[in-house]
């Protein structure tokens, strides 16, 4: 076989090639060479076992991806996170007026959400985007509840967790309200949405993914 | 085959008291008092034929009551109200054809306590702190509400105060036809009549109706024993029934052996030639009551025939409370009565009756 | 005043009678049943639905007028659940349809409010269907 690949090639053949006939021996020092050039990463051993092979299979492998691990984001533990307080408002902060411009802030996103909320458009449409908006900055009332002493406490929602809403009122006062058992209504350009806490156990990020059935009972 | 326990009849109580209607420590007057919502009162004298003169009077002056048409319920906890009756006298508001088991209801009591029984949608709606029934299972659906006009901290602008008002007016207004009746020893103030003047507001006398009862069978007593003897003196039990039959018209002259009803009046019993019944429908209010009782005792100030009367006192099966603020419910037939015995050596018998969703009374 | 001792008996479901003011109600026209009709009717109807025994229940008719159908029955105590299922249960009186409806019941005699009580009484309520249970 080694014979065969370095042989000197037919003299006619050669001639209609017009090429320059090599010698076998330095034939055999080219394709050495050659492919050590082509390959340098290539042992010489290497590369002669490859020349060894009876088959070479003539197809592309693209280099597989080395799938980088993505390095998990560092970041608090649970635990760490409380005691750091990140989550929660210090006291000098907590004003309405603060809150105000967050509050002008999501009424526009929910009025291009809505697209323009026009008075004419379809109350079930504006649920539906509701039901999957984010309500951080929304005023909201609650309305009922089985512990009659939050009922009608109103302001703006400023972080929303699973169980529960904050919620700041214009007295300045912050509120923990709990979302279980208790129904807000957020008003938004003449249309009034209510909210029944109790099918809304989720966090904002969950909730926007969630399909909300129809099922169900909304008897508190 | 009915289950055994179908074969109970509704919890239902009977309480007999017996005192002296001048003993210092006879409550007599105390549970007539407590009582305050009274729809009919009727009295039966044996052996009278012409009411004494003193009684007609008082019946003339038992009192109008007034029917006010949707009123805000938040207007009776204003403070101008507050000022000018609940603090100046006895002030008695029921709602109005409202029934206790399926309807809101409210009712002011004497003592400036303002009662709402409401259902659990209108209480998650309210935001006013009350208690749930007593009555209504192991799923909460009627919740009671208990607001005190005359607390200390009911002042005017105080925070409750606000509350009560803003959770009445605008959270859930609540409006509802009340029966009004006001009751007060000073100088006259201003009157339901003006006060409510630009209500809908109509006043209302009782409808009193005398009959004269002939040959009428009546059981014999003994002041002194309650239960009764065989041969000699009937129960309290037993009077009862038959009060109820006489105030009913029903016939007492059955044979055990008729057909149609073998109701007949107990053992041993006298034949009275004629008794005179009086029945008083209305909003009539304890204080009224207590004036016919003292004047039905001193009736027997003279000597009698009569051994015995009796007075019977009616209230709304719909009223949220029985005796004081003890909470009363409808369940089959709502019964909150009591009646007086009176014995011509002024003891008296005192009986109380109350239905399934009661307490005992006091 | 030797008699003046105080005495106070509370008596729990002591009442052995019950009584129920119903109302007959029959389409307009054809005769109406007098008091001994009425009564034979109310045995109809507990026999229909508990049988010998239960047409055996002793039942009075304590009034009962025949312009507006209406009677007040007394039943004992331990019968009532028995009647009042009856009455519910029967549809036809002469092979026409006829209802009985159950307007009041009282556990006591004298706990009656007669049906002209118009102001303050709110009668002529239909039992809550809870009444079985």
């Amino acid at each position: 076989m080694e014979g065969q690949l370095y042989r000197r090639l037919p003299p006619e053949d050669s001639g209609e090639l017009r090429l320059q006939p090599q010698g076998s021996e330095e034939a055999k020092t080219f394709v050495h060479a050659f492919l050590k050039r082509s390959m340098p990463k290539m042992k010489d051993e290497a590369i002669q076992e490859m020349l060894t092979r009876k088959a070479v299979v003539l197809e592309h492998y693209p280099k597989k991806k080395t799938k980088q691990k993505r390095k998990k984001t560092k970041g608090f533990t649970a635990k760490q996170r409380r005691e750091l307080r990140l989550f929660e408002i210090e006291p000098e902060q907590q004003r309405y007026a603060i809150f105000l411009p967050l509050h002008e802030l999501w009424k526009q996103y929910i009025r291009d959400l809505c697209h323009g909320l026009k008075p004419d458009a379809q109350p079930h449409m504006i649920q539906g985007k509701l039901l999957k908006a984010d309500l951080h900055g929304a005023i909201v009332t609650v309305t009922k509840s089985k512990c009659p002493s939050y009922v009608g406490i109103t302001g703006i929602i400023l972080q929303e967790f699973k169980h529960v809403f904050k919620i700041i009122t214009k007295e300045d006062k912050l509120k923990v309200v709990p979302k279980l058992n208790n129904v807000f209504s957020l008003e938004l350009d003449g249309f009034i949405s209510y909210i029944y806490g109790s099918k809304f156990l989720l966090r904002a990020s969950e909730r926007s993914a969630k399909k909300f059935k129809l099922k169900g009972t909304i008897d508190l | 085959m009915l289950p055994a326990q179908l074969g109970r009849a509704p919890r239902h109580l009977l309480v007999c008291e017996r005192s002296h209607a001048r003993h210092p420590r006879s409550r007599h007057a105390a549970h007539v008092r407590d009582h305050a919502y009274s729809c009919r009162v009727s009295f039966l004298i044996p052996e009278c034929g012409v009411l004494p003169e003193v009684v007609k009077s008082t019946i003339a002056d038992i009192g109008d009551y007034y029917l006010v048409r949707s009123l805000p319920v938040h207007e009776l906890v204003t403070h101008e109200f507050i000022d000018a009756f609940v603090k100046k006298g006895s002030c008695y508001a029921l709602s109005y054809k409202t029934k206790i088991d399926q309807d809101n209801t409210a009712a002011l009591l004497p003592n400036g306590k303002l009662i709402l029984s409401v259902d659990k949608g209108t209480y998650e709606e309210l935001g006013l702190q009350g208690r749930p029934s007593r009555y209504s299972g192991k799923k909460v659906m009627r919740y009671i509400i208990t607001i005190d006009l005359t607390d200390a901290g009911f002042q005017p602008e105080s925070k409750k105060h606000n509350r009560v008002l803003w959770a009445l007016k605008e959270k859930k207004p609540l409006e509802f036809d009340f029966l009004l009746a006001w009751y007060n020893t000073g100088a006259e103030g201003s009157t339901l009549m003006s006060y409510f003047s630009k209500n809908q507001i109509q006043a209302l006398k009782p409808k009193i109706t005398f009959s004269t009862l002939r040959d009428l069978q009546c059981p014999v007593l003994q002041s002194n024993d309650l239960q009764g003897k065989p041969e000699e003196s009937c129960s309290t039990e037993e009077l009862f029934e038959w009060l109820g039959a006489v105030l009913n018209q029903v016939s007492l002259d059955n044979k055990s052996s008729s057909f149609l009803s073998t109701y007949c009046c107990p053992e041993p019993n006298t034949v009275v030639e004629k008794a005179f019944l009086c029945t008083i429908t209305g909003f009539i209010i304890p204080e009224k009551i207590i004036q016919l009782l003292e004047q039905l005792c001193s009736y027997f100030s003279e000597p009698k025939l009569a051994y015995w009367l009796t007075l019977t006192v009616h209230g709304f099966a719909d009223s949220p409370v029985s005796w004081r603020e003890s909470e009363h419910g409808f369940h089959k037939g709502g019964e909150n009565l009591y009646n007086f015995v009176i014995f011509r050596n002024l003891d008296y018998w005192l009986q109380m009756a109350v239905g399934a969703h009661d307490d005992c009374p006091p | 005043m030797a008699a003046a001792a105080f005495e106070r008996r509370v008596l729990r479901r002591a009442a052995e009678h019950h009584y129920l003011r119903v109302r007959l109600e029959l389409p307009d026209g054809g005769a109406r049943p007098n008091a001994a009709q009425f009564k034979q009717l109310v045995v109809t109807a507990l026999r229909e639905l508990h049988g010998e025994v239960g047409a055996a229940l002793p039942v009075d008719v304590l009034t009962y007028e025949e312009k507006t159908l209406s009677a007040i029955l007394r039943v004992i105590s331990s019968g009532l659940v028995k009647l009042w299922s009856a009455l519910t249960l029967l549809g036809f009186y002469q092979n026409r349809r006829c209802a009985f409806r159950v307007l009041q019941v009282k556990p006591c005699g004298a706990g009656w409010l007669p049906p002209d009580v118009s102001s303050g009484s709110k009668l002529g309520r239909l039992p809550k269907p809870t009444a079985f249970s």
